[in-house]
């Protein structure tokens, strides 16, 4: 006689098994050391019993993910066709403030394959007002610790990071690899000269500025232009950082995402990007 | 001839009255303007006046229009 089966997702993994097993009794034939089970979201034990369409998680504490697992991970939620366009995209981020730890963090839960990173600077205790840092990594090189970050994160990406003061004479050396460029500065003039610098020397390549952006107000007022082709610019378009205006987490961060939705959008579909 | 302007945030407010602009932005310049002179017609400071593209992409102030050409200027605000 058949045993009634019920079919469950086990770690993404479609499975089918016995009906009436435990939490514990599938661990046990699955993975044995997991210290942490889920049930549907829910912390459970080891007596629950398994249901039709249950999804189990089963974890051991500070484990790893192998690149195989967490591939597959990621696949389950971007899909595959997302996943594997993202694992085959270059993008470059000039700046590592508050717009660029974002869009990196953003960008790298998502899978881009190959993250080039620029910035000279050093994390100050100012810079944890919005920028993805922390107190740790107070004194270090900004390059440095978004590596040891996104490490922490997906080791599985490749991160190549320059430490350096971008301008006209290194912006092609450094960037022309990649699909899309995500502009990320501070001072208008750096914005300034990046964009011309780009526009002039990649003309081919994807560029994505920020440009309106501080204090805290109408959230819907960050808006996504075209201003060519290639070129599209993310902000308010008019509210700039000055003393008794500042930068803050909320606001930029709607920016940042702003952009690196972009991203994600023009390696999927360049054809359909409208704006 | 006549080109385009794609003239962004603050800079819209130096735009003059003139009898160059046609309806919506479109202006009338001289044939063979550069951007650098089309930029003095329109009042556009060149310390503000920072991103230059025509047809959505790079322009030199030295480029010269030509007609139907789309000039977008754009000035990027602090912050990051």
């Amino acid at each position: 006689m058949n045993e009634h089966m019920i079919d469950i997702l086990v770690n993404e993994h479609s499975r089918s098994v016995k009906d009436g097993l435990t939490v514990g009794q599938l661990r046990a034939q699955q993975k044995p050391d997991a210290d942490v089970l889920v049930v549907n979201a829910f912390p459970t034990s080891p007596e629950t019993h398994l249901k039709q369409g249950d999804r189990l998680v089963l974890i051991r504490r500070g484990e790893i993910p192998d690149a195989d697992e967490l591939e597959f991970l990621m696949m389950a939620r971007h899909t595959p066709g997302v996943n594997a366009r993202m694992k085959e995209s270059i993008v470059g981020i000039a700046g590592l403030g508050g717009l660029g730890s974002a869009v990196t963090i953003a960008l790298a839960r998502m899978g881009i394959g190959r993250l080039i990173l620029a910035d000279f600077d050093l994390i100050e205790p100012s810079n944890l007002n919005r920028q993805h840092y922390a107190i740790a990594h107070i004194g270090m090189a900004k390059t440095d610790a978004m590596k040891q970050i996104l490490a922490s994160i997906n080791p599985y990406i490749e991160v190549v990071a320059h430490k350096v003061v971008l301008d006209r004479n290194n912006i092609l050396e450094v960037f022309q690899t990649a699909d899309v460029i995500v502009e990320c500065f501070d001072r208008a003039e750096a914005k300034a000269m990046f964009i011309q610098a780009v526009a002039e020397f990649l003309p081919e390549t994807y560029m994505i500025g920020a440009s309106g952006l501080a204090g805290y107000g109408d959230s819907n007022s960050i808006q996504t232009i075209a201003l060519g082709e290639k070129i599209f610019m993310v902000g308010d378009l008019v509210t700039a950082a000055e003393p008794g205006r500042g930068l803050m987490s909320p606001r930029v961060g709607i920016a940042a995402h702003h952009q690196a939705n972009l991203v994600v959008s023009i390696l999927m579909d360049p054809e359909n990007i409208k704006y | 001839m006549i080109i385009e302007t794609k003239i962004f945030s603050s800079l819209r407010h130096y735009l003059p009255d003139s009898d160059k602009r046609l309806e919506g932005e479109r202006w009338e310049v001289t044939e063979g303007a550069s951007v650098a002179q089309v930029l003095k017609m329109l009042n556009l400071p060149d310390e503000e006046a920072k991103i230059i593209l025509i047809n959505g992409r790079h322009a030199a102030r030295e480029r010269i229009l030509n007609e139907g050409d789309v000039l977008h200027v754009f000035p990027p605000m602090c912050g990051g």
